[in-house]
């Protein structure tokens, strides 16, 4: 496949930035105050975004290339996080901050009342595993205020944080937030879908996945070529090929389903609750496909890529998380499921071809 | 490093060739008006095929000057898969469409081509594929069937078997070893054998379940002539290698269960309370689209003149261990065995599935086989 421009200039920026020890340092201090800065220079985080409220322009596939990249090289960053929060702002009509910004996933353990008040929204609660809250400028919500969605945003340094980690040790924090959001910071957009969000973190992160998944395949077989027992290169045994072959394929079909996906979302990408089908089906693949090649690389491997000094753990830690947020196997397959049901029998191949188009 | 696969839409023109089959094969074949089959093994029907191809629908992508439509590799992605999924009685036309008529058209002269083509197109000609040996199953190029210079042609001698409905077909596209060379892929040819000649016995051999759609084909001297060698004499490995791009990547190495799956729903065996059912349905239909954009996408590099030949391979290797999965999966997740002749024609195809089904991985290439195409591939 021959690279885009922009992913051309994107990727030796990330290489660069993303050796061993800056992911190792990122994680030991919760933050990389030079690499945000470096990708924020080069204004990769609101690549999509419309450049007239202060976004990079550009499309939803070039955020996904990006996002692609990230992926690739386990960029400790919100960069996805900051790209959603910035959507969700900009469709709400709100002003955009400057920064990173991070979004509240919404899970089944947050506890969060929002009401109408005097003076704005007051806001009480908590929510958890919420992407770098303790580092990013500004913590952008998606809650349902008397049945109306309201998109809000607090300022980080108002709320209560408990740092968390997640299996790949990047923050996934615990917030506790107290404040009465004035005017000016919420909004209720007007065509925004329920599931909009949810959807668009997923597309987000299943695009990631697939660049997670290209690296392990790439790594492992460079180090199946150069790793020799009884003599030989290992990548000479059939049972090793049968791994590599493993994760090739997967790779290939994650990135496919995550392209196929954002091929189906319209231009605005908050409009991808009209690819509902489609963004489900390319996570519930890319969940799939981070089960079957983690394996694998780590079978190529052998020992040294448990250890902490390979950094094949960066991949596959992330592809461990990740596959677990954003949409996991359950709440897909729930979702798939009664859709498919629901599309009976002379529905059912025309959801295979054209997923949330029929 | 890496393969070619990119994302791939259907354009307007696509769907609405899509709509086209669709309605026709509701017309054509209405639940309860046929036996639906699994995917290739879905039984011959001359009639049908004819039909099929009076709408333009085989040979589509043959040259309009032989009868064809000149129509895209996508455009028989289309095709194909929508046959495919209805279970319709496809194999009547289907080698000589698939791989037959792509490889004649592009390797034959104009005489083979004059002489086959307009045939093909028509559904009116059968062609079965001579690979396999007793002798010579994955490792191919060891073949023994020999063809020995004669005057004006060949005299053949030699056994194919597993030959998928040879006892039907008018033609059977042998890979024969016309010479002795250093390089055991050199001095392989390509011979299309009229299955009428003297000295062919085709003889049956009943699948596992008591189908009869196998064969052992031996030939003894049998006179093949010159103008029924298949492009150069001797490139047969390379010309075999290109026809396996057609055979390994389309909708016919994922899409065998769909009809399983299709008719669980038409009898309502699926409980839309039962979160454990609904979960496997859901997985099976997620990874159906996926498997379909990959495969899809091979399609359209073929339209765009590449050679994918390790990203058919790959195609092949994970669509059908996916196709196995599905059948385990559905027959897993029901109450009950499935009973082979039974009243229900959900159960009659999953029993057929079940008891079939390990032959996905193996023809056109075992899964084996298939790992070290794509290890190949990965060392581009």
């Amino acid at each position: 496949m021959t690279e885009s421009f922009l992913s051309a200039s994107v990727r030796p920026l990330l290489r660069d930035l993303c050796t061993p020890e800056a992911l190792r340092a990122a994680e030991r201090d919760r933050w990389a105050p030079d690499l945000w800065k470096a990708v924020a220079d080069s204004g990769l985080p609101w690549v999509s975004v419309p450049e007239q409220p202060g976004g990079s322009g550009g499309t939803l596939s070039d955020a996904l290339e990006v996002l692609a990249l990230a992926g690739y090289y386990g960029l400790p960053l919100p960069v996805a996080e900051t790209m959603l929060g910035s959507h969700l702002l900009v469709a709400a009509g709100l002003a955009l901050p400057e920064g990173p910004s991070s979004v509240v996933p919404g899970t089944a353990e947050d506890e969060l009342s929002v009401k109408h008040v005097a003076g704005g929204l007051r806001v009480e609660g908590t929510v958890h595993r919420v992407p770098w809250a303790s580092a990013v400028r500004q913590i952008v919500v998606v809650a349902e205020v008397d049945d109306e969605l309201a998109v809000f945003s607090v300022d980080a340094h108002e709320v209560e944080i408990a740092p968390r980690s997640s299996l790949a040790g990047e923050p996934r924090d615990t917030v506790t937030i107290e404040a009465t959001v004035a005017k000016g910071r919420w909004a209720r957009p007007s065509d925004l879908r329920p599931d909009a969000d949810f959807l668009l973190r997923t597309l987000m992160r299943a695009t990631m996945m697939g660049g997670a998944l290209q690296r392990i395949s790439d790594m492992s077989l460079q180090y199946a070529g150069e790793r020799e027992q009884f003599g030989r290169p290992i990548r000479a045994f059939q049972a090793v090929q049968a791994h590599l072959v493993h994760l090739a394929e997967e790779a290939a079909l994650v990135q496919m389903a995550a392209a196929a996906a954002g091929l189906a979302v319209a231009d605005d990408p908050l409009s991808v609750a009209g690819a509902a089908f489609e963004v489900r089906a390319a996570k519930l693949i890319a969940n799939r496909g981070a089960r079957v090649a983690s394996a694998a690389a780590h079978q190529v491997h052998g020992a040294i890529g448990c250890t902490q000094e390979y950094p094949l753990h960066e991949l596959s830690r992330r592809l461990w998380s990740w596959q677990r947020e954003a949409g996991n196997d359950r709440e897909l397959t729930a979702w798939l499921g009664q859709r498919a049901h629901a599309a009976g029998a002379d529905g059912l191949y025309p959801l295979v071809t054209s997923g949330s188009g029929v | 490093m890496g393969f070619q696969f990119q994302a791939t839409a259907l354009l307007d023109a696509e769907r609405a060739l899509q709509r086209d089959v669709r309605e026709f094969l509701r017309v054509e074949l209405a639940p309860g008006s046929y036996r639906p089959g699994l995917g290739i093994s879905s039984g011959s029907d001359p009639e049908f095929s004819r039909k099929l191809a009076a709408r333009g629908w085989v040979g589509m992508a043959l040259p309009k000057q032989y009868g064809g439509q000149d129509k895209t590799a996508v455009e028989r992605f289309i095709v194909v898969e929508e046959l495919l999924r209805w279970g319709a009685p496809v194999g009547h036309h289907w080698v000589a469409d698939r791989q037959t008529g792509p490889l004649l058209a592009k390797f034959g002269t104009d005489q083979q081509k004059a002489r086959f083509l307009p045939a093909i197109c028509r559904g009116e000609v059968a062609i079965c594929i001579g690979m396999s040996e007793p002798d010579s199953g994955s490792d191919l190029a060891s073949l023994r069937t020999r063809a020995t210079r004669v005057d004006g042609g060949w005299r053949v001698s030699g056994t194919k078997i597993w030959t998928s409905s040879a006892h039907l077909a008018d033609w059977m596209l042998a890979l024969c070893r016309t010479s002795q060379e250093d390089d055991r892929h050199a001095g392989l040819s390509q011979l299309l054998v009229d299955l009428r000649s003297p000295g062919i016995t085709i003889s049956p051999i009943p699948f596992l379940n008591g189908w009869s759609h196998f064969n052992e084909v031996s030939m003894r001297d049998v006179f093949v002539p010159d103008d029924l060698v298949l492009g150069e004499v001797g490139a047969g490995w390379a010309q075999n290698s290109s026809e396996l791009i057609y055979e390994r990547g389309g909708p016919d190495r994922w899409i065998t269960p769909f009809i399983v799956v299709e008719h669980m729903l038409r009898e309502a065996r699926v409980d839309a309370a039962d979160p454990a059912q609904l979960a496997v349905l859901g997985e099976l239909i997620g990874r159906w689209w996926g498997l379909r954009q990959l495969s899809l996408s091979v399609a359209r590099l073929i339209d765009a003149g590449a050679a994918p030949a390790a990203e058919a391979a790959l195609v092949k290797e994970i669509g059908t261990r996916f196709e196995q999965e599905v059948v385990s999966r559905i027959a897993d997740v029901m109450p009950l065995e499935p009973i082979v002749d039974s009243s229900s024609m959900f159960e009659q195809l999953l029993a057929d599935a079940v008891l079939t089904c390990p032959s996905f991985t193996i023809r056109g290439g075992t899964t084996e086989v298939l790992r070290t195409v794509i290890a190949r591939g990965l060392q581009r």
